[in-house]
């Protein structure tokens, strides 16, 4: 069984924020104004941030500061705590691990946003609009099918989205094989994220490969998930700085 | 045909049939244009979608669910009066129970409109019953709701019955026919027989046995909703109590303006009395307690403990 799973050395992470810019033109997040900003109202599917957000005594003052960045696309737990909570089904965990979106079937009732332990998940306050040169520019890819509506396609008002692990990748990688009449592996599929990362500090793969790097990864003793005693097992493992 | 004493006629039904007066015409009117007002924003909230209130991350839930989880709340007071008060034999509640029982129907029809206004696809309503997952606290609110608000239009309408044969059978003079047919339909034949006493006796006793479940369980769930998540500060095991004893202390509360209100307008002044205020008011008082002693209890185990997560949240209170 496959078990798709992200592990991010923050030792090599530069905060450079390429992620971020990466997963946005892949998925055709909205992009908000700064007032909208200001309210909470920014989708950011992947984050970078320092870390406490708030300066507290610990981190100090200048110049005896101690500063720590981190990134954040979805933990993409085992047991998450989004999915339980919807009434409806619109997100789901598959047989791979991912958890998906279905803008076709989500009715805003905002449950799993309350629901995310590290508010990954983010609500379309309004309906998404982009600027000119940005609108012409849009990633064309979607998944689409009876009742099903996921992937980078632009979202409806009113309903929640989230970080995905770029699955339209992963279903296009599949057909390419499919297409050349062999088998998929699993190093034909990186989500966007990881492909951009300036310092390679992000590697993808599969957990359930006992040789895969990310399985060698995980093993490592600097490796740590957040909020590891909530009991949500996140499959995005992150790599403590040395 | 059921007589009543003329003085009781006068004092009880002719007010019904009296025609509208100013005060009236008034507060209707100014009520009306409020519903006009909320559903003309409501109508620009779908077209423009939830970005027009304040709601934002992380505060994704707000004033919409706050009067939910309120007049949810306050719609215990129908309950708490009328059911358990007529299971423990407390007949002082009979000259309130009628405005208690009202005020469980309006305030659960306000509070369940609550829930539609708030979410991001309206449209998408009949998803819950086609796609309905019941692991979801959301489907148990749904169930609960609908559950409490058919059991307390019955047991509204019940003990109604005996009273609309009355106005019935003493109408004024002059009274419009389709007056008389309304009064008609919904005594639905009752002729304060005997036997129909003791069907509905028993109808009623049951009804309130059947009611207190529903009540308790209906803002337990509503609290769940809240505890079920990790959100600091509500991932709680007092919250579904809390939250019942939060409800019918909100109750008495709506209770006391809503009786003061029909005590001063009907002259009811013999009949809703201090009897009436002083064990209301007990009642109130031990309520207050309970929910002093669960606060107080809440709040210990989170300032001794210092958790991480939960302890900003105690501190910003």
């Amino acid at each position: 069984m496959t078990k798709w799973s992200m592990v991010i050395d923050l030792d090599k992470c530069v905060a450079c924020q390429g992620c971020s810019i990466a997963c946005r033109f892949e998925n055709n997040t909205p992009v908000v104004s700064p007032e909208q900003a200001e309210l909470g109202r920014a989708i950011r599917w992947n984050d970078v941030f320092p870390m406490p957000i708030n300066p507290t005594e610990e981190t100090g003052d200048y110049p005896n500061v101690k500063t720590q960045y981190m990134t954040r696309p979805c933990m993409q737990c085992e047991n998450p705590p989004c999915v339980k909570v919807c009434p409806v089904g619109a997100t789901f965990i598959n047989e791979e691990g991912i958890i998906e979106q279905n803008y076709a079937r989500c009715i805003g009732c905002r449950f799993c946003t309350v629901g995310c332990p590290y508010g990954v998940r983010y609500f379309n306050w309004y309906k998404p609009e982009w600027e000119t040169p940005l609108a012409e520019h849009l990633n064309p890819d979607r998944i689409e099918g009876r009742g099903v509506l996921e992937g980078p396609v632009v979202r409806p008002l009113g309903v929640v989205e989230k970080c995905t692990y770029c699955i339209h990748r992963l279903h296009k990688a599949r057909a390419q094989a499919v297409a050349e009449g062999r088998d998929f592996r699993s190093d034909e599929y990186v989500p966007a994220c990881v492909q951009t990362c300036t310092g390679k500090a992000r590697f993808f793969g599969d957990l359930d490969e006992p040789n895969s790097t990310v399985s060698h990864l995980a093993k490592s003793s600097r490796s740590f998930r957040l909020l590891e005693d909530e009991g949500t097992h996140p499959k995005t493992i992150y790599l403590r700085e040395g | 045909m059921l007589q009543i004493k003329r003085e009781y006629k006068e004092k009880l039904i002719d007010p019904l049939f009296a025609p509208l007066d100013r005060y009236f015409k008034l507060s209707a009117g100014v009520l009306l244009a409020l519903i006009l007002w909320g559903a003309a924003l409501y109508i620009r909230q779908v077209i423009y979608g939830l970005g027009v209130t304040g709601m934002g991350r992380p505060v994704y839930w707000s004033v919409y669910i706050v009067n939910f989880v309120f007049f949810i709340g306050i719609s215990h007071a129908g309950t708490l009066i009328s059911a358990i008060l007529r299971v423990t034999g407390a007949e002082w509640r009979r000259p309130i129970t009628r405005v208690a029982e009202a005020i469980t129907v309006f305030a659960l029809i306000v509070g369940s409109l609550q829930i539609l206004i708030d979410m991001g696809r309206i449209d998408r309503l009949p998803f819950t019953f086609i796609f309905g997952r019941l692991q979801s606290p959301i489907l148990w609110d749904i169930i609960s709701v609908t559950l409490y608000l058919l059991g307390s239009v019955t047991y509204l309408y019940l003990p109604l019955m005996p009273d609309m044969a009355i106005i019935r059978d003493n109408l004024p003079s002059g009274v419009p026919e389709w007056r008389r047919k309304i009064y008609t339909i919904l005594s639905l034949g009752w002729r304060g027989t005997h036997e129909q006493w003791i069907r509905l006796e028993r109808a009623i006793a049951t009804m309130a046995v059947i009611i207190i479940p529903i009540a308790v369980s209906v803002h337990s769930i509503i609290s769940w909703i809240l505890a079920t998540t990790l959100q600091p500060g509500w991932h709680s095991t007092i919250f579904a109590p809390y939250f019942v004893i939060g409800a019918i202390f909100s109750g008495i509360g709506a209770l006391f303006i809503a009786m003061s209100a029909v005590r001063k307008v009907f002259g009811l002044e013999a009949y809703i009395a201090q009897r009436q205020y002083r064990n209301l008011g007990l009642l109130f008082i031990t309520m207050n307690a309970i929910w002093f002693y669960f606060t107080f209890a809440e709040n210990l185990g989170i300032a001794t403990g210092q958790q991480t997560y939960e302890m900003p949240i105690l501190a910003t209170n």
